[in-house]
Order: structure tokens, then C-alpha cells, then sequence
């Protein structure tokens, strides 16, 4: 960075005073004062950095890249390509060169189409970001950290279920608050029962045939990021599911949230409005190391897998027989529940923390015990209660972070 | 009341120096770095190499990779060794490379000082759970299209334990976890 002097060449020049990359420049009484910017902060796999690119009018994430089994995940994008529609009219005799190829012909124009490309996280993509609204205008729990900066909740509803119009006016300076969150995709095998009911041997009686089968991956899908307005983690099994009533399949993939990018209106923002560059970005990370990733040994059934079990259905027989053979249903399908459960490819992310199977990071003996009456320990005592104190000021935990646990069922042979 | 003398002063972290052009500032803006267990330190250009500082893997004893038969650290007799990179494998389509620490058990599962875990570079296979020996990604090597090495990514940030599950009979081959 260069400050001209007052007088250059014996020229008298109007000093111009400009402020370089990682330089603060401060005017006292008594002269500007230059600082430097200490270095910037570690941040760790998966930081988000949320950024307002003006040309385009819209927020975009960049994530610090994080790995999977040592893969970098990708994003996949749609850009606008663009081919000629040039026309083959053949080649002038007279001339050698295509017809119409001369410049007093106006050029063939260019067709644009789009093109999904893969681009991995470690060349940084801009991650388009679509909003869900939270808080006044929205629905959903708004965090703590956002309802001690203005941000007012949901419009409570009435006992029949309408709106509540004595609590439609916002409060003067209430913020809005908008979220989006980023997940990560890890394709996998899959899981499939289909079920049969098939006459038995006896009257009254069915054979519940239970088949299990593997899906392979779609060839397309590739470990990758995404952004969604609103991140619903997949269930194991939806509840109330009846595996004897139809046939079941598993996702061929699994989703971790990595962060959720919330913004923040300024002040007396309108309702309903869109986010631009006027507001605030924060981000609550929920990745914070790189992945390993496992799924289960997919294990033939050790029973006959013809004859899984028999449950008898009910035929029109007499009261107490069909009291049984209700009873009797029901384990069926809690058995066909728990086989679907057993068999289940679903995959799990774990941290290597070098903690062994705890997710916990190993600490430091020395702040583990904080009683007596030592005086450091006491003082210990006192600093880790100023860390919890600061968790409810914090979207993100401190450092170490969080982990991912190990499965401990993967250690069973 | 007289106007005090505006002068330019240095603070903190910085230095003002002149010349005919005019006034410059210059200071150290220390970067951004996180010392930690198998960070990869990458030498660019003829005769590409990358350094790992030091990082154990934990079993029954703690042992610390070796390349070409040299603690990843040095030892007494050596200085810290370099792998060297060499691209005749190199995938042209991805680009990528990885540096990966190969540990194989003892005949009990577990690692000892006689087990060899070292650290190796591999062109398709970071990460290897079944087999005769595990593998474990530390770090992602970025090649350029000329295939000279650019850019190392840190993998593994903490110290890694090994665990060794055998098998039931028949239940499939054995696994290598990091954990």
C-alpha cells in the first residue's frame, strides 16, 4: 500500500490516502494511524460462507471443503450453453467455400440450452440459496439467538385454529428472519421387502412370504451438496407404516444437514419481503470435520426364507379363533417391521476423533476435574461455566465442536 | 488554536517505510493455520513432494507412520521425510490424488511396533475397510493439467485409532476401522 507524499518531483500532489487488503486505516487529532488486520480465523471442514452477489440480486453459499471417505462431494449446477444452428448448404463450386459464408450474410444465430455440470467443492462453486421464512411471517421455532436480536415469533393461532388478529402488528424494530439449509447427499444400496399372502396348508391359514432385495444406485447420482429451503432428514421407517399392506423401498441414498444460512432483516422490515443485500448473514454449522462413511453387511436370513413365519389370517371362524389370529397378525407385522429394521442399508457418517468409538474428542486431563479447593481448578470451574454461559450467545459450538459418533454395531463380526 | 500536525503513524502489526513514490506500509499478517496431527506440508514443482507432520495411529501401541522406513517426523538419524509424488497414475479426468496411511495387523488385530503402517500415495482408492491391511486418507493432492501437483487438501485432523474387527466364520473378510 503507497501514500503519496505531499510533494513528488517538486510537484506539489494532493496526498490521496487509500486503505489496501488487510489494512484499517483510523483518523485521530493527531494523524491517520495505520493497522494491520490480524490473520484470519481457522475455520474448520464444511465453514460456510454466506455472500450477496449484487449482480445477480441474490445470496449464495461457499462451503470450505469438506471430505467424505477422502471424496470431495460436488455441486451440481445448470449453466446456459450455447451451439450454433449453422446450416449446411454445401460447398460453392465457383468459390471452394461453404455457401453463404461470405460476411455480407449475417451470421447464423446461436441457440442456447442448459447443461448440468458437476463442479466439486474444492473449486469453490457459488451454492444458490433459496429462503424459508421463520419467526413473524413464517412458521417454525426461531432460535433463541434470534429472538434476543428482534426477531419475533410465530403469530400464535387461536384454539379453533384461525388467526389471531389482536397479535398481527409487529412491534416496533422487529426483524425478519429467513433460512436455508445445506445438506449432504451420499448415495447407496438399498433395501426392498415386498410381501406375499399366499393360501397354507391349512384352511384359515396364509403364508406371509417376506422377500428382501438390494437396489443399486441410480448412475447419476454422485456424493454431493445441495441447498433446500427446508432439510427433512429421512425416517428409518414411517411410523404407522404396515409392511403387511404393501411392499416397501428404501432411499437409495443418505442426507446429513451441514448448516443451516439464516439472514436477518434490518429493523421495521415489511413482512413477506425478500432478502437482499441490506441483511444479515449467520450460519449454525452442524458438520464441522470430515467424514467417514459405512453401511451395513447386507445378511441372508438364517431361517428357511420361504417360511419367515406364518401367521394365520382370519377365515370367518369363530369368535375366539379370530381374537388369536388377530393377535397373531400383529406380531407378523411387528416381525416384518423388525427384519425391515435389522436389514436396513441405511448408511452412518462418523468422525475419526482418535477417541475410539466415542464421538467426544479426548480432552485434557488437566481441565477434567474442577472441585476442591485448588485454586485453579476453581478457576477452571469458572471458565468452563463462562463457556456454557456463552453457548446461548453462540449459533455453533466451540472448538473442538461436535462429532459424529462411530456405529458400535459395526464392530460386532 | 493551532491545527496539531496530521502525520501518518504506524500501529499495530505494521511498518511505514519511503521512497520517491510516496509513503508504503507493510506488516505481517499472520495466516490463518491450525497445527495438527498429519497436516500435509506440499513442495511444488520438479521433483513434487509432500511432507506430514507428525500424527500417530493408536492401538495397542501408538505407532507413527513411517515413509520409506523413516518416522513421518524423523528420527535422530534422518530428517523429515518427503513422499514424492509421482503422476504415471494420475486420473486425467478427476485430477486428484491422496495420500493415505496403510496400516496392517499383527496376527491379533492390532498394530505393533513391527506392523508396517506407512504412509503411501494412491490414485483411485483413499479409503479401504476389508482386506489384508486398511487405508485412511490424510490428504487430497490437487494435480494441474500439465499433472504437476498444486494444491494439498488436510484430510484427517486428529490422531486416528485403529480397530481391527475379525470376522465370524463365513460372515465376510475382516474390516480395518479408523476411528
Amino acid at each position: 500500500m503507497i501514500f503519496p507524499s505531499e510533494t513528488t518531483g517538486g510537484n506539489k500532489r494532493r496526498a490521496i490516502r487509500r486503505v489496501g487488503k488487510n489494512a484499517q486505516l483510523t483518523q485521530t487529532p493527531f494523524g491517520d494511524c495505520i493497522s494491520m488486520n490480524p490473520g484470519g480465523r481457522w475455520r474448520h471442514p464444511w465453514w460456510v460462507t454466506p455472500r450477496w452477489l449484487p449482480a445477480q440480486q441474490r445470496w449464495v453459499a461457499f462451503i470450505k471443503p469438506g471430505f467424505v471417505n477422502g471424496n470431495a462431494p460436488v455441486y451440481r449446477t445448470t449453466i446456459k450453453g450455447a451451439k450454433s444452428v449453422e446450416q449446411d448448404f454445401g460447398i460453392n463450386p465457383l468459390t471452394g467455400r461453404p455457401f453463404f459464408s461470405d460476411d455480407v450474410f449475417s451470421k447464423p444465430k446461436s441457440q442456447t440450452y442448459d447443461v448440468t455440470i458437476d463442479v466439486p467443492i474444492t473449486a469453490a462453486p457459488a451454492i444458490a440459496l433459496g429462503f424459508r421464512s421463520i419467526g413473524f411471517d413464517g412458521d417454525g421455532d426461531v432460535p433463541q439467538f434470534f429472538l434476543d436480536r428482534g426477531v419475533q415469533p410465530p403469530v400464535p393461532l387461536n384454539k379453533d385454529g384461525s388467526q389471531n388478529v389482536t397479535d398481527t402488528a409487529p412491534k416496533p424494530g422487529m426483524r425478519l428472519l429467513r433460512a436455508c439449509d445445506l445438506v449432504l447427499h451420499q448415495p447407496r444400496l438399498a433395501l426392498s421387502s415386498s410381501i406375499t399372502l399366499a393360501p397354507g396348508p391349512a384352511t384359515g391359514i396364509s403364508n406371509v412370504t417376506q422377500t428382501l432385495t438390494l437396489r443399486s444406485v441410480d448412475p447419476a447420482d454422485r456424493l454431493k451438496v445441495f441447498a433446500t429451503s427446508k432439510f427433512s432428514p429421512l425416517a428409518e421407517i414411517a411410523e404407522g407404516f404396515d409392511p403387511l399392506a404393501g411392499d416397501y423401498e428404501e432411499p437409495t441414498w443418505d442426507e446429513v444437514l451441514i448448516a443451516t444460512v439464516f439472514l436477518l432483516s434490518p429493523p421495521n422490515a415489511t413482512p413477506g419481503s425478500d432478502p437482499d443485500g441490506t441483511w444479515t448473514p449467520y450460519v449454525r454449522h452442524n458438520l464441522f470435520w470430515n467424514l467417514h462413511y459405512g453401511t451395513p453387511e447386507f445378511r441372508v436370513l438364517d431361517t428357511d426364507p420361504g417360511i419367515p413365519f406364518i401367521p394365520p389370517l382370519a377365515g370367518g371362524a369363530a369368535q375366539i379363533i379370530i381374537n388369536f389370529l388377530t393377535a397373531s397378525l400383529n406380531d407378523a407385522t411387528q416381525q416384518a417391521l423388525n427384519i425391515l429394521t435389522a436389514h436396513s442399508m441405511s448408511g452412518t457418517f462418523w468422525t475419526p476423533t482418535g477417541a475410539g468409538t466415542s464421538a467426544v474428542f479426548p480432552v485434557d486431563e488437566s481441565s477434567e476435574d474442577t472441585t476442591g479447593l485448588e485454586k485453579s481448578r476453581r478457576l477452571q470451574r469458572r471458565r468452563i461455566a463462562a463457556a456454557d454461559a456463552m453457548k446461548t450467545s453462540k449459533l455453533d459450538p466451540s472448538y473442538p465442536f461436535r462429532g459424529q459418533p462411530f456405529p458400535v454395531s459395526f464392530l460386532i463380526p | 488554536m493551532e491545527q496539531p500536525v496530521k502525520q501518518l503513524r504506524p500501529a499495530v502489526g505494521s511498518r511505514i517505510g519511503i521512497n520517491q513514490f510516496g509513503f508504503y506500509v507493510e506488516g505481517n499478517a499472520p495466516a490463518a493455520s491450525y497445527p495438527h496431527p498429519f497436516k500435509p506440508a506440499l513442495q511444488v514443482g520438479i521433483g513434487a513432494a509432500v511432507k506430514i507432520s507428525r500424527g500417530l495411529i493408536l492401538s495397542l501401541k501408538n505407532i507413527e507412520p513411517k515413509i520409506n522406513g523413516v518416522p513421518i517426523s524423523g528420527d535422530t538419524k534422518n530428517a523429515q521425510p518427503a513422499l514424492k509424488l509421482d503422476a504415471k497414475n494420475l486420473n486425467t479426468g478427476t485430477l486428484a490424488s491422496w495420500v493415505c496411511v496403510e496400516a496392517e495387523p499383527n496376527a491379533d488385530g492390532v498394530l505393533d511396533e513391527h506392523s508396517r503402517v506407512e504412509i503411501v500415495h494412491e490414485f483411485s482408492q483413499p479409503l479401504v475397510l476389508t482386506g489384508k491391511f486398511g487405508r485412511a486418507p490424510l490428504a487430497m493432492i490437487l494435480w494441474s493439467a500439465a499433472k504437476m501437483p498444486f494444491r494439498a487438501f488436510e484430510i484427517a485432523y486428529f490422531n486416528l485409532r485403529y480397530v481391527h474387527v475379525v470376522p465370524a466364520p463365513g460372515a465376510g473378510p475382516a474390516k480395518h476401522f479408523f476411528l
